[in-house]
Order: structure tokens, then C-alpha cells, then sequence
């Protein structure tokens, strides 16, 4: 997914579906648990608009503060996913030698 | 007659751009503001080069099943819009027709499974760890966008 959870390839796995390596809940995994399954159930904003009692407009602002509220919160974990990859590529490069003197 | 197709050579020629300087000597005034009939094709030219060259881009660069799905998603969402719009239109129009509404919910719920699976193509390869990641660095096809 876009927060590169869901590793399958891992061989000693710390965390069931998770990466290895978690950045900002390392205490807390169930953190992850919880905004992978709120993500895809704020993603069903649009059935407030079968709700017949606050009028349209007042749904139609209810879902876009849902939806930035959403989008915050993938963004927060997407930055992460990024850190934890560049800082493993990284990691591999530096553990290479390119001096030529090998 | 022959003075008319002459007249239908002269436009053809200023609009044509390789031959511009020719044309605007010889009908300065059409040069400046050409008929608005034959401006269609000229309007949409750079919009249909730049389609052109996009599909090639996608035909012909890799990891093209990315960006397929990318405009899939892209696509799904715009009829995600235009079948909210059309439902709510012609239920404020008076006229309310229970086919539009199940077209939304229909759009929307694929909307949603679609978006919630496939996010963004730039998304660090899960196999990215140190483990395994030196196998892919070395593949030709990763090794360029890492």
C-alpha cells in the first residue's frame, strides 16, 4: 500500500503486516492497525449524503472536513513510509565501496 | 470561380506555418485575424500533440502498468464527480430518476475499493529492506529511479 505496510517477505517479522521498521508509534503498532482500517472507512464519506437530516450543504462540509482530516493523516503516514525507505536504500549504499580500492 | 479557389489558397496558405511571411504580405489583414471557421484545428493542435506524445510516453517508457492504473484511478474518479453532479442536478431540476442515484452508489463504492488499493505509482517498493533490496538495486529497471 502507499504506506508500504503489508511486507510479505520479511523473515523474522516483528509486527504481523507490518514493517520491520515503524518510525513514529514504535510502542504503539496498533496505531497502524487503526488508520489502516479508519482510512479505507473515511473513504466511505459519500454515504452521508443519504442522510436525510442535516441539509446538502451541511453534509457536503462535514465530508471535506473528513476528507482533509483523511488526507492529513495519509500524508503523515506516507512521509514516514518515505523516511524508513531512503533511510534503508541509503544505508545499502553506504555499506558499498566505491573508493576502488578493494 | 478561379478567383474564389485563388481567395480559398490564400487562407489555406497563411494558416499554414511554414509560409506565414508570404501570406501576411499578401493579405495583411486576414493575417492578423484569420476566419474564425478554420481556427478549430489549429486550436486543438497542441492539445492533440500533447495527448500524442503523452500515450507514447506511456506506451513506451517503463513500469506502464503503473501508470495505466494511475489513469484508471484518475477516470474512475471523474465518473465518481459527473455521476454525483448528474444525480443531484436532476434531483434539484424536479425531475428524480432512481437510475441516477444508483449509478452514484455504484461509481462511488468502486471509487472507493479502487483508491483504497491502489494509492500513488512513486510508492517505496515494500521489498525495499536490507535484506532484500540488493537484488532489485542491481535490476536495471529499479537501479534508474532509486
Amino acid at each position: 500500500m502507499d504506506w508500504s505496510l503489508g511486507h510479505r517477505d520479511v523473515k523474522d517479522r516483528k509486527h504481523f503486516l507490518l514493517r520491520n521498521e515503524l518510525a513514529y508509534f514504535k510502542d504503539a503498532p496498533w496505531v497502524y492497525y487503526l488508520a489502516a482500517v479508519a482510512n479505507v472507512l473515511l473513504r466511505f464519506q459519500w454515504v452521508i449524503y443519504f442522510s436525510p437530516h442535516p441539509s446538502t450543504p451541511v453534509q457536503g462540509f462535514i465530508i471535506a472536513v473528513i476528507e482533509a482530516a483523511r488526507r492529513i493523516m495519509w500524508n503523515t503516514l506516507r512521509v514516514e513510509a518515505e523516511h524508513v525507505g531512503n533511510r534503508a536504500s541509503s544505508s545499502l549504499f553506504a555499506s558499498l565501496s566505491f573508493s576502488g580500492q578493494s | 470561380m478561379a478567383r474564389r479557389r485563388l481567395q480559398h489558397v490564400l487562407d489555406q496558405q497563411h494558416l499554414d506555418d511554414r509560409r506565414p511571411v508570404v501570406a501576411a504580405a499578401l493579405l495583411p489583414s486576414r493575417a492578423e485575424h484569420p476566419p474564425l471557421h478554420r481556427l478549430g484545428r489549429h486550436v486543438v493542435r497542441p492539445s492533440l500533440s500533447l495527448l500524442l506524445r503523452s500515450l507514447d510516453v506511456v506506451l513506451t517508457r517503463p513500469f506502464r502498468s503503473l501508470h495505466m492504473l494511475n489513469a484508471g484511478k484518475y477516470t474512475v474518479t471523474i465518473s465518481y464527480f459527473m455521476a454525483y453532479y448528474s444525480w443531484r442536478i436532476h434531483e434539484h431540476n424536479g425531475d428524480n430518476v432512481p437510475w441516477r442515484l444508483a449509478l452514484f452508489i455504484i461509481f462511488a463504492t468502486f471509487n472507493t475499493l479502487y483508491t483504497s488499493t491502489w494509492g500513488a505509482s512513486t510508492a517505496p517498493p515494500p521489498l525495499l529492506s536490507a535484506s532484500s533490496s540488493l537484488s532489485l538495486l542491481l535490476s536495471p529497471a529499479l537501479s534508474a529511479s532509486v
